[in-house]
């Protein structure tokens, strides 16, 4: 079995990705601004950002017009929530594997001759 | 090949292994990246961005990904706590349970009471609707419908128990959309509403009057929900 770092996605790795991912998966779908408060990013962080996962396929932008201002709705995808999920095990497999080894007692010395 | 070696070392290195074709053996089999990663000294001079993204996720120690564990939780905290609005939830359902029991109280008539739920679930609807568009955000339907299941499964336990299920209803739903907001204390207070209705329901008390003060409490609750939201 491969090692959980292998499985970790760079897509959505980064911290912000991350956030944005996670924030898209918990609603149906978010608009520009509410999910640039909700994670603290400035405008062209968060269209970086969005971009990125756009073309990887993860999340999915609306553009619209409502009351004559544009406004940009953000959803995730299927693959979006996949994808977070892996993201997720395979960051829980990380803390698991290292959890032993920080509970495991310290090996006594061997006492001087 | 040794370790690190300078950037002309480098490439004199792969010159010397016939000249592999960094870029295409990764874009077409990422097994061989991580043969070269084990291999040979991972230089800038290699450009693979394949074979970068296996070093940056090497580099995670379980120190970071138990950070962006606790980032990812705060996140969904977050956005749950603005999809559900909780403080807002306690709010209107304290006042259905209050107005409920004030008309139960002045004029105990069933016909009047329905006349009245259905007209607040009319009115309320496009309100809402509307509410959710401004508040740029619309909550997946998993979870309001959680809450309402584990309400309407309540209200059937307090039936059988002799409680009021209205009572039990919404002091249910609004302390299970606090727990899931990650508003403990809230949820805490609105669940010792209810119960606090039902047990003086259960004693004798008349059910609009449990219906009242449970109402109050869960208002109380949302009051101190929307003042910790507002303080951050």
């Amino acid at each position: 079995m491969s090692h959980p770092t292998t499985r970790l996605d760079p897509a959505i790795h980064q911290p912000a990705r991350l956030g944005i991912l996670t924030a898209a998966c918990e609603v149906k779908r978010i608009d520009f601004v509410s999910l640039r408060d909700l994670l603290d990013l400035t405008d062209g962080n968060l269209s970086r950002h969005l971009a990125t996962l756009e073309g990887a396929g993860y999340i999915k932008i609306d553009k619209t017009f409502e009351s004559r201002r544009p406004r940009t709705w953000i959803a995730a995808t299927r693959a979006g929530r996949s994808a977070l999920e892996r993201e997720i095990a395979a960051l829980r497999e990380i803390v698991d594997a290292a959890a032993p080894a920080r509970r495991a007692p310290a090996r006594p010395r061997s006492a001087p001759a | 090949v040794e370790r690190q070696p300078g950037r002309d070392e480098g490439r004199a290195d792969r010159d010397a292994h016939g000249g592999v074709q960094v870029d295409a053996a990764c874009q077409s089999e990422h097994e061989m990246c991580l043969s070269l990663q084990k291999n040979f000294a991972i230089q800038s001079t290699v450009h693979c961005q394949a074979m970068q993204a296996e070093l940056d996720r090497s580099a995670v120690s379980h120190h970071a990904a138990a950070a962006r564990l606790r980032h990812l939780s705060e996140v969904r905290r977050r956005a749950r706590r603005a999809a559900l609005a909780p403080s807002s939830a306690l709010l209107a359902l304290g006042a259905v349970a209050v107005i409920h029991g004030a008309l139960a109280l002045a004029w105990p008539h069933a016909a009047v009471l329905s006349a009245v739920w259905v007209g607040a679930v009319v009115a309320v609807r496009p309100v809402l609707r509307r509410a959710r568009r401004r508040r740029g955000l619309e909550a997946a339907r998993r979870l309001p419908f959680v809450c309402a299941a584990v309400a309407v499964a309540i209200a059937a336990v307090s039936v059988a128990a002799g409680a009021s299920p209205l009572v039990s209803a919404v002091a249910t739903a609004g302390a299970l959309a606090a727990s899931l907001a990650g508003m403990p204390a809230i949820a805490a207070a609105a669940m010792v509403s209810g119960l606090t209705g039902d047990a003086l329901v259960a004693q004798g008390l008349a059910p609009a009057a449990g219906e009242l003060i449970a109402g109050a409490g869960l208002l109380a609750a949302g009051l101190a929900g929307a003042a910790r939201e507002g303080g951050g």
